[in-house]
Formats: C-alpha cells, sequence, structure tokens
C-alpha cells in the first residue's frame, strides 16, 4: 500500500541568451517534470516561440518519417544503433536531403510504372471488348458527317437497329451476356441510335488510339503490360535494396531529429519576457538537491532556483494552488515485486498523486485468487514454466504481464494444488476409485508414503462444494474490507478524520452490520438455528452496525445509502466465482478423464486403448488449461478492478515524465551533445 | 435409462434454467457493452483495462447463476 | 426481443469510437503553442497528434503551407469517411446523407478553381473527399473542360437535375449563388427524409439539422443584406424546413432596412444570445457574427450529445469539432505563412 513519491515544485528563472544551455541542464538532470506555462498566468510573461533550429529539424525529420513510410520501415524494424555524434554529423552534412533525393527518385519512378500500367490495363480492357467487332482502329474516327458510337451493351441490340436506315453496325453480341456494339450513323440519327441502345444497357467508351485490328493492339498492349510489370518487380527490388541501405541512418536520425525538435520546442512550454526565462517544475522531493546542484553546474551564477513547496497529500493544498499548479504528477514507487504489477493498475488509470498505488494489492491477490481458481498441480507446471519464460524473454509490456501473473499465479496454483486440493489433472492424489473417477494412486498402481498423506489436506472441488463457497466468501470479505480500508486511508489523507468517517467510514461500518447480518440469516433460514444467547447478541449487534452504517451514510450519501445496500450483498457474492469457476474446471477435467480413462483406455482395452486414451486425456486438458488462462486471469483481474479497487480507487493522475534523451537507435557518447554542436547541427 | 426421482428430475431443470438464463440476460447487456468496447480500443488501446471493467459487469449475474446451479445439483440433492 | 433488424444502427459501437476520437482534438492550449511554432513545425506537431498518416504519405513531396493544407483537408476526409464505413443500418443512412455537404463543397471548389484557371494540383488540395463522390469521381470532374460540363456531370453523377436557369446564371455572371442555393436545399431535403424521427434521438438530430438550416438562412439573409439586396431577391435563396425562421420570419427579415432594424425581430431567437454582441457593436460586422453562429452550432450540438449518448448526435458533435480543429490549423498556418500578428490570427480562431 504505497503512495506515489512524493513531489516537489521548483521554479528556475534565467537569462534567456542562455536558454539552449537550461535546456541542456535540464534534459541532463532527469528528473526535472515540466509544468506547462498558460499564456496568461503571470503579466509580462508568455509561452515562447521555440527554437529557430527547431524548424529545420520539423522538415528534415517529416521528410525521414515519410521516407521511413515510402520503404515500410517502422518501429518493428531493426537497426543497429549509431553512436549520437555520428548522427548529428550526419544530418547536418545534409544527410537527410541526399537520401531523400535518391529514396524519391526510386519511388518516382515505381509510381510512374504504376501510373503506366493501370493506363495499358484501362487500354487493355477496351481493346478486349473492341476486340470481336471487325473494325480496324483507325476507322473508328476521322468522319465529318458519320457519327460513331462504340461501347459494350449488356443485350443483343440488332434487331432493333435495323430500325435505322443508312446505318453501319457491327456487333457481336449474345442476348444474354452482352458484347460490344459500334454503329456508324449519319450525324442526324446520332439520338436516335443512342436512344436504340440505351435500351440495351449501352454504355459508350473511347476508342483506343492505334492503327489495324483491335486484336493486334491488343496482343501489343498485353506485352507492354507484362513489360511494365517486370520493370515494376525491378523497382521494387531497388526499393528493397534501398530500404536496407538506408534504415540505420533513418531509424538514428528520426530519433536524433525527435530529440532536437523536443529540446527545442521547450520554450513552447515555459514562460519568457524579453530577457529572461522562468520554468516551473515538479521535481522528486528527494531529488531536489541533485537536480538544483546538477543545474547549477551547468549555468552557474546566471540562473537562480528555488524550491516552491513540498507538496503533501492534503487535498486542500492542491485546491489553492493556482490552476496549472493543481495536480501533481505520479512517480509510482513500489519496490521490486509491486512494480511488476504496475502495468494492471495503469490499464485502468494512473493513480492520483493523493492516494493509495494499488499496484502491490494487485500483486498480493491476484496470483493468489487466479492459483485459487486453477488449484491443480498438473495445469500449474506449465504455468510457471511459460510465466517464466516469458519473463525472461518477453519485451513487450502486455507479454511481460501476462506472464508475470502466469509465473507468481502458477505458483500459488501448485501450492494450492498439491496442499490444498490434493489434486492433479483433475485427480485427487491419495484415495480409491468411485464409478465415475479415479485417482493417481490407483491409476499408477503406487501408494504415497504416509508423510505426503499428512500433508495434503485434500479438498474435493465437486465434493465440499459448500466449505469452497463459504471460503471464497469469507476471501471475498477479507479482500472488499482491505478495499473498504484503503478508501478510509484515502479520505483522511486528503480530507482529515472527519470527512473519512463520514464518507468512508459509514460504509465500513455497514459493510461489517451487513456481513454480520447475512451471517445470522443463513444460520436461520439454513440451520434453523434458534436465535437466542451468544448468537442473538451478535445478530443484534450486526442489526446495529448496519443502522448506524446506513445513518451515517444518509448524511453524505442521501437515499443511495439504502439503494447500495444489496451492491454490498453482490460484492461479496461476486467472489462465489472463485469456487465456481474452480468447479467448473473440476467439472470439465472429470467428465474428460472419464471420457479418456473410463470410456477409451478402459473401454477399448489393451495398449491400443491406453495410447488413444492417452491421447484424448493430453488434448482435452490442454483445452482446460487454455480456458484457464481465460477465465481465472479475467476473473482474477476483475476481481481486483471491480469489486476491491471501485472502493478506494479514483486514478487519473499524470504520469511523472521527466525530461531525459531516451536511446535506443542512438548510442550514448562519452562528452555527451553541447549546446554548440546542436547549433552547428541544424544551422542552415 | 438412469433411475431418478421427480424431485432430482426438477432439480436438474432449475440448475439449467439457472445458468442458461442468466447467460442470456448478460449476452444481452453485454452486446452493446462489448460494441462500445471494442470500437473505444479501436481508437485507443490504451482503454483497455477500463474497457474491461465495464465488459464484465454484467457477467457476475452469470455467475450467480452457475452458483445456483452448484448449489442445487451438489448440496441440495444429496 | 430477438429480432435483429438489419435497420438498427450500431450506435455503441461507433459512438465510442468517435468519443475515443474527440479526446485526441487540440485544446486551446495546443493552438496557443502552434502560434509560436513555424510551419514546418506546425506539420510536425500535427503529425504527431492525428495527422500522422497523411504528413508521412505528403511531406516527401510538399512542403510548407501547401502541406499543412493539403494534409489537413485529406485527413479530414479520411477521418469522416472511417466514421461512415463504421457505422451501420439507419446510422450509416444518417451520416451519409450528412457527409453529401462535401460534395456540393468539392463542386465549389473544382468549379470556382476552374473559372480563376488554378492549375489541378492546386484544386486537389482543397477538395475533401468525405462526401459520396470519391477520389475518381472528383479527378474525372477535374480533368473536364469547362465549368458548365463540370455542372453537368456532377448532377449526373448525383443524380440531381441542376436547373437551366442556375448554372445560365453562373454563365452569365460568374456567381454560383444559384446553384449553390439549389443544392443546399437538395442537400437538406434530403438529409431530413433520411432520419426517421420516429425515436426520440433521431427526432433531436432532425431539430439540430433544422437549426443548422436557420443559422444558414440567416448567414444567407445577413451576407446579402450587406451587398444591399432585399426583398423577395434574398427570400428565394431561403431553404425551406428552418425550425425558427419560417418563411414570414425570414421575409420580414429580409425586408429590413438595416441588420439594426432586423435586430429586433431576431430577438425571439434561440441563438440571439451568442449573436448579441456582434450585432450591437460598431462594427456590426458580418465575420463576428457568424462566429457566434458558429459557437452556437457547436453548443448546440454538445448539448444535444450529452442528452443522447448513443444517437447519431455526438457524431455529428465530433464532426463538427474535427472541421472546426482543421480550419482553425489552416487559419494559424495561412496568418503565420503572409505574416499577420498572432493577435489577430487568435481572434480569427474559433476555440
Amino acid at each position: 500500500m504505497s503512495l506515489p513519491e512524493s513531489m516537489s515544485r521548483i521554479v528556475i528563472v534565467g537569462t534567456r541568451s542562455r536558454i539552449d544551455e537550461a535546456i541542456d541542464a535540464l534534459y541532463s538532470v532527469g528528473a526535472v517534470h515540466l509544468i506547462d506555462h498558460i499564456t496568461g498566468a503571470d503579466e509580462g510573461f508568455s509561452i515562447g516561440h521555440s527554437r529557430p533550429y527547431t524548424s529545420k529539424a520539423s522538415e528534415r525529420l517529416l521528410k525521414v518519417r515519410a521516407m521511413e513510410k515510402e520503404l515500410s520501415i517502422d518501429k518493428h524494424t531493426k537497426a543497429p544503433s549509431v553512436p549520437f555524434d555520428e548522427i548529428s554529423r550526419k544530418i547536418e552534412s545534409g544527410g537527410v536531403e541526399s537520401v531523400d533525393e535518391e529514396v524519391y527518385r526510386v519511388i518516382d519512378e515505381r509510381n510512374r510504372i504504376n501510373q503506366k500500367v493501370t493506363e495499358l490495363n484501362a487500354r487493355k480492357t477496351d481493346l478486349e471488348t473492341l476486340s470481336v467487332l471487325p473494325v480496324d482502329l483507325d476507322l473508328y474516327s476521322g468522319y465529318e458527317s458519320i457519327s460513331v458510337l462504340v461501347g459494350a451493351v449488356s443485350g443483343d441490340p440488332s434487331e432493333s437497329l435495323k430500325a435505322l436506315e443508312s446505318a453501319e453496325c457491327f456487333i457481336s453480341a449474345d442476348r444474354k451476356k452482352g458484347g460490344a456494339v459500334a454503329v456508324f450513323v449519319r450525324n442526324d440519327d446520332k439520338d436516335k441510335a443512342s436512344a436504340i441502345l440505351s435500351d440495351y444497357g449501352f454504355t459508350e467508351m473511347s476508342v483506343p488510339e492505334g492503327k489495324g485490328p483491335a486484336a493486334e493492339a491488343l496482343s501489343e498492349t498485353e506485352a507492354a503490360v507484362a513489360a511494365a510489370e517486370a520493370d515494376l518487380v525491378a523497382v521494387g527490388e531497388q526499393i528493397e535494396a534501398l530500404r536496407e541501405k538506408h534504415k540505420t541512418f533513418l531509424k538514428a536520425a528520426e530519433e536524433r531529429l525527435s530529440i532536437t525538435v523536443e529540446q527545442g520546442s521547450i520554450p513552447l512550454h515555459i514562460a519568457t519576457s524579453d530577457y529572461s526565462y522562468v520554468v516551473d517544475a515538479w521535481v522528486p522531493t528527494k531529488q531536489t538537491a541533485a537536480v538544483v546542484d546538477g543545474i547549477t553546474a551547468v549555468l552557474g551564477d546566471s540562473v537562480h532556483m528555488e524550491v516552491q513547496e513540498d507538496r503533501g497529500r492534503n487535498l486542500h493544498e492542491s485546491e489553492e494552488a493556482e490552476e496549472r499548479f493543481k495536480e501533481a504528477p505520479t512517480k509510482m514507487k513500489n519496490g521490486n515485486y509491486g512494480e511488476k504489477f504496475e502495468y494492471p493498475t495503469k490499464l485502468v488509470s494512473v493513480p492520483k498523486y493523493q492516494e493509495i498505488d494499488p499496484s502491490i494489492l494487485i500483486g498480493i491477490f491476484l496470483p493468489l485468487f487466479f492459483g485459487f481458481m486453477v488449484g491443480d498441480v498438473g495445469y500449474a507446471i506449465p504455468f510457471i514454466i511459460l510465466g517464466a519464460y516469458g519473463l525472461k524473454v518477453a519485451k513487450n509490456k502486455d507479454w511481460r504481464a501476462i506472464a508475470t501473473v502466469l509465473f507468481f499465479g502458477g505458483i500459488w496454483a501448485f501450492l494450492f494444488g498439491l496442499f490444498f486440493f490434493g489434486e492433479m489433472l483433475g485427480m485427487h492424489f491419495i484415495g480409491s476409485q468411485t464409478a465415475t473417477s479415479t485417482t493417481w494412486e490407483v491409476l499408477l498402481g503406487v501408494t504415497f508414503p504416509d508423510w505426503f498423506n499428512g500433508v495434503i489436506v485434500g479438498i474435493g472441488k465437486l465434493h465440499e462444494v459448500t466449505f469452497l463457497l463459504k471460503l471464497s466468501v469469507y476471501i471475498g470479505i477479507v479482500h472488499l474490507m482491505v478495499g473498504y480500508v484503503c478508501g478510509y486511508i484515502n479520505i483522511r489523507m486528503q480530507h482529515g478524520n472527519k470527512a473519512a468517517f463520514f464518507e468512508k467510514g459509514g460504509w465500513i461500518i455497514t459493510f461489517m452490520g451487513m456481513v454480520l447480518v447475512c451471517w445470522a440469516l443463513t444460520e436461520i433460514l439454513f440451520n434453523g438455528r434458534p436465535v437466542e444467547g451468544d448468537f442473538m447478541y451478535i445478530t443484534l449487534v450486526g442489526v446495529a452496525l448496519l443502522v448506524a452504517g446506513v445513518a451515517v451514510n444518509f448524511k453524505t450519501e442521501k437515499i443511495q445509502a439504502i439503494l447500495e445496500l444489496p451492491g454490498i450483498v453482490g460484492n461479496i457474492l461476486s467472489y462465489t466465482r472463485l469456487a465456481a469457476i474452480g468447479m467448473s474446471k473440476a467439472g470439465m477435467a472429470l467428465a474428460f478423464n472419464y471420457i479418456a480413462i473410463f470410456m477409451v483406455a478402459d473401454g477399448l482395452g489393451g495398449m491400443a486403448g491406453i495410447i488413444v486414451g492417452l491421447v484424448v486425456f493430453s488434448f482435452c486438458h490442454l483445452m482446460v488449461w487454455t480456458l484457464a488462462i481465460l477465465s481465472g486471469g479475467l476473473h482474477a483481474l476483475r476481481l481486483q478492478y471491480v469489486e476491491m479497487m471501485s472502493k478506494f480507487f479514483v486514478g487519473g493522475g499524470k504520469l511523472f515524465n521527466p525530461l531525459a534523451i531516451r536511446h535506443k537507435q542512438t548510442k550514448p557518447v562519452s562528452s555527451q551533445e553541447t549546446v554548440s554542436a546542436k547549433k552547428s547541427t541544424t544551422e542552415v | 435409462m438412469v433411475d431418478v426421482s421427480t424431485g432430482t428430475g426438477l432439480i436438474a431443470i432449475g440448475a439449467g434454467l439457472a445458468v442458461g438464463l442468466t447467460g442470456l440476460g448478460a449476452g444481452m447487456a453485454e452486446k452493446d457493452v462489448g460494441a462500445a468496447a471494442v470500437g473505444a480500443i479501436t481508437e485507443d488501446p490504451g482503454l483497455f483495462g477500463k474497457a474491461m471493467i465495464f465488459m464484465v459487469l454484467p457477467e457476475t449475474i452469470v455467475i450467480f447463476g452457475l452458483v445456483i446451479a452448484i448449489l442445487g445439483i451438489f448440496v441440495m440433492n444429496v | 426481443m430477438f429480432r435483429r433488424s438489419g435497420k438498427a444502427g450500431n450506435y455503441a459501437y461507433s459512438v465510442a469510437r468517435v468519443k475515443a476520437k474527440k479526446s485526441l482534438l487540440m485544446k486551446e492550449d495546443d493552438y496557443n503553442k502552434m502560434l509560436m511554432m513555424s510551419l514546418p513545425e506546425i506539420s510536425r506537431f500535427i503529425s504527431e497528434t492525428g495527422y500522422q498518416k497523411e504528413m508521412a504519405e505528403l511531406a516527401g513531396r510538399i512542403q510548407g503551407i501547401d502541406l499543412v493544407e493539403h494534409a489537413t483537408y485529406s485527413n479530414m476526409a479520411r477521418v469522416f469517411s472511417s466514421i461512415l464505413q463504421a457505422s451501420q443500418g439507419e446510422l450509416y443512412d444518417m451520416v451519409a446523407a450528412y457527409l453529401e455537404k462535401w460534395d456540393i463543397w468539392n463542386l465549389k471548389v473544382i468549379v470556382r478553381g476552374k473559372s480563376y484557371g488554378v492549375d489541378a494540383e492546386s484544386i486537389r488540395e482543397d477538395l475533401v473527399p468525405a462526401g459520396s463522390l470519391k477520389t475518381e469521381s472528383l479527378e474525372k470532374l477535374i480533368s473536364l473542360e469547362s465549368e458548365e460540363d463540370v455542372l453537368t456531370s456532377y448532377g449526373k453523377m448525383e443524380s440531381v437535375n441542376i436547373p437551366a436557369e442556375a448554372v445560365a446564371e453562373y454563365k452569365a455572371t460568374g456567381s454560383l449563388a444559384a446553384v449553390e442555393d439549389f443544392l443546399d436545399r437538395n442537400y437538406y431535403q434530403k438529409l431530413l427524409a433520411s432520419i426517421d424521427p420516429s425515436s426520440r434521438p433521431t427526432r433531436l438530430f432532425q431539430d439540430y439539422i433544422r437549426k443548422e438550416i436557420d443559422l444558414l438562412n440567416l448567414q444567407t439573409i445577413l451576407k446579402l443584406k450587406a451587398e444591399g439586396i432585399y426583398g423577395e431577391d434574398v427570400v428565394k435563396y431561403i431553404v425551406p424546413g428552418g425550425k425558427q425562421i419560417d418563411r414570414k420570419l425570414a421575409t420580414q427579415l429580409a425586408n429590413a432596412e438595416s441588420l439594426s432594424a432586423a435586430a429586433a425581430d431576431l430577438t425571439q431567437l434561440d441563438f440571439y444570445e451568442d449573436i448579441k454582441d456582434a450585432l450591437e457593436s460598431e462594427t456590426n460586422s458580418l465575420r463576428d457574427i457568424v462566429a457566434g453562429l458558429k459557437k452556437y452550432e457547436m453548443k448546440e450540438a454538445k448539448t444535444f450529445s450529452h442528452l443522447y449518448p448513443l444517437s447519431v448526435i455526438p457524431i455529428i458533435d465530433y464532426m463538427i469539432h474535427k472541421e472546426n480543429e482543421v480550419n482553425n490549423i489552416r487559419i494559424i498556418a495561412r496568418g503565420l505563412e503572409s505574416g499577420i500578428a498572432l493577435e489577430t490570427i487568435k481572434g480569427l480562431l474559433v476555440i
């Protein structure tokens, strides 16, 4: 239950002429989270213009990105990293422009050929239509008193066209499929002819230029298409070669230029006047001294720094602050293990600066619930192996998060499976065979030693149903209580004890009352326990708590205080999924085992039976195992998100994002980038 | 033919109805939620967590149905 | 209960997508920052806030103001088309009908471009192929010789009959007003017809469109008044179907001698508050009034979209905001290019 790192707000004032050095200094300390200046917040100050070199760098960056797109280089393309100063030098000496020229020469060529192929194909389609008509291409045009109508029809217009006198018609059409038609008529009759043709779905086409029969022109065009397509392949190879040749440069240049642009845009975030600049920033409290020293080391006495405040967790402090200083950034702090579960927290939202970061709670309960639901040694071992492998090789943060849950959840599943349920692949280790199920002891024909017997509890998932459901509910009550208490702590921190009592304390009392009342009710209704003695007192305490809780809540929540009551019961019962999902897995495993062992293996008998049975057995359990990831994982996560975190987590914080150069495609060099170097890099 | 009493048969039917009807209800509820969730995630994959919370809300009702069914079959039947 | 009507729209999906898109739109702060940048920086800046694809496609060939203008419009067209493609059923019909206004826009760009003898490349930069006419059809229109040909084949493509008088008027005076008016009428008629007013959200959408018609009519009246045109000559340009400005009020407004005389009639309108200052100010400038109307339109869309989150309105609301964002970016870019004072540029923005 850790809080985000404490933050302090500092202000840095310096002379504007040394702003480039100041930017370098801010980046070099790596712990400064800028607060954007809002124009109009301070008299005489406004956000500054970006540094002059940014313009050229932006232009180059756009070019580089455009080239990367043309050459299909993306963030998955692997390329070695380049030393920082080397790539700077290359860009400075016009590297981007010369590569741009080289790339676009080829790209333009490709586009030209593409265009040509499109045109040729259009010509080809036209000629294909015309090739059925016995008219040479040059005969379609060049008349003064005669109009020519050429095109495709969807029926056979021969009969209707006979109505035209003194018209020469060439028709090659089928009544159903249609075809091509060319009608030569006197200019006066043109409208008449088009009217007739339009009944047959006539679409006029322009006759391609050329001489001789259309069929000949068609074969020529086909050859031209083939040639152009061959050219296209050749150009494609050239593009591929360019990609290989320039990918290292382009990727490094993109990173280098992005850094330049980001640094050059710093004045857009800070306040400047004619002669000075003012930087407001958040710095982790414990790093304040280091930051001040670091910046002083670069800028000497041309800069003045002051710690404005150490931000506490009380919300009144934030509300009194100026709008842009209200929200301190969140730097999550969870230690080695908790850190691995920051991802699921962030999936919901980044915690606010003034609230408990639930990562560590998720880290405790998520694998525990997952393990409880799986609860089977046979499924747990592959989970552990897969999780460990994923943690070792996976880079992508989504896969890493999944691997984390599988690994730690797998360990819990193993522990639960071995000691609590005493189960592997849906079969108990110990016990005797029944009509529908068997045990490992019987199946393997061995007897486990006594000490093994001793450590195993051996709860039957499908036998001790009531116990498991009750256990789930108890787990739920603990889990929910943790959520409520966290909520109380949050409000206490933000608004003090009184507010916390009225906002969350009431709910805690209501919750406790509800638990007792529900327990009493089940005792009375199901077990017929008479209301007397201690039991009566417990019941009365429950009712009293419930009433008191609702009364407290009624002050702040009005009618919601009563309407939410069934919600509490719903929340608690929601945890029965812990048992229910385990049971559904066990049920499936039981059925599959019955099929594989009793029906297939015993039914077929002999070696064949064993082999087929084994195949069915493996396949079916693989299915259960896969489903376990989905249902186990998602439901375990849901219980964190919906049931627990909704009791205290608000989220909506913004992540602490200090200015720093993040190298991926470039390698830092010992004499880091200096202002003079940056200037010359981008001087036009 | 397995020989069961009418009571057992009714319990089995009840269990089936409990799971089936709650599943139906949850499905209808999740239809729109799911469509919206997919839409939001298409635009911004970062919304996955929030979308999932809303997505799984209605499905609690199926768990209730399943629990009732299990109680019916394994607890009341003995 | 189980009937899946083919007509039902996929509101949940489309609206969720649009809402997510809306959260990426520029805020006032972003515009402030853009004012302090150079053109290449603006290009780079917007390429990191949603215009990435267009920038990567175009930055290799064009630069400066052309890059910004071309990229913003093609981005808008792409975004709108993608919204349309994601919609189904009645939602699709409504969005498609709404987007047809870009066909009219494109026609205007092509005809005007041709009459001023602008080259094809520059015409292309101003096109927004988000309507029913896609790039190929627009290319065909650009390649045509005369403006009349453009108008005729546009009519054919959209299956509308642009009246001969309107074309004749254009030929005679070079004014597109009659053609435009005809197309606007036709557009709104079709749009209103595409809305099935049987459910409350669609009825709200209808209301919204009718208000939009009011705004359009008011703009027409004011514009013509500024040119000194009164009476019947104005009334014939009024698009029917408005919610508050009916024929009678329109005639009254049209007949009013001056803006101040019309003001009395305007007080009864919903949006009077938003244009009051502009109307009463000394300068009485049309631009301020139009900006006021634009703000009112955006405000309306916002209220509507809160009323019915699962309707077409959030989608229209987004499209209005997106269009506004694109216009703002272009205003900034053009302003910086021609060296206008930053304060003046800022005054032109609708935020």
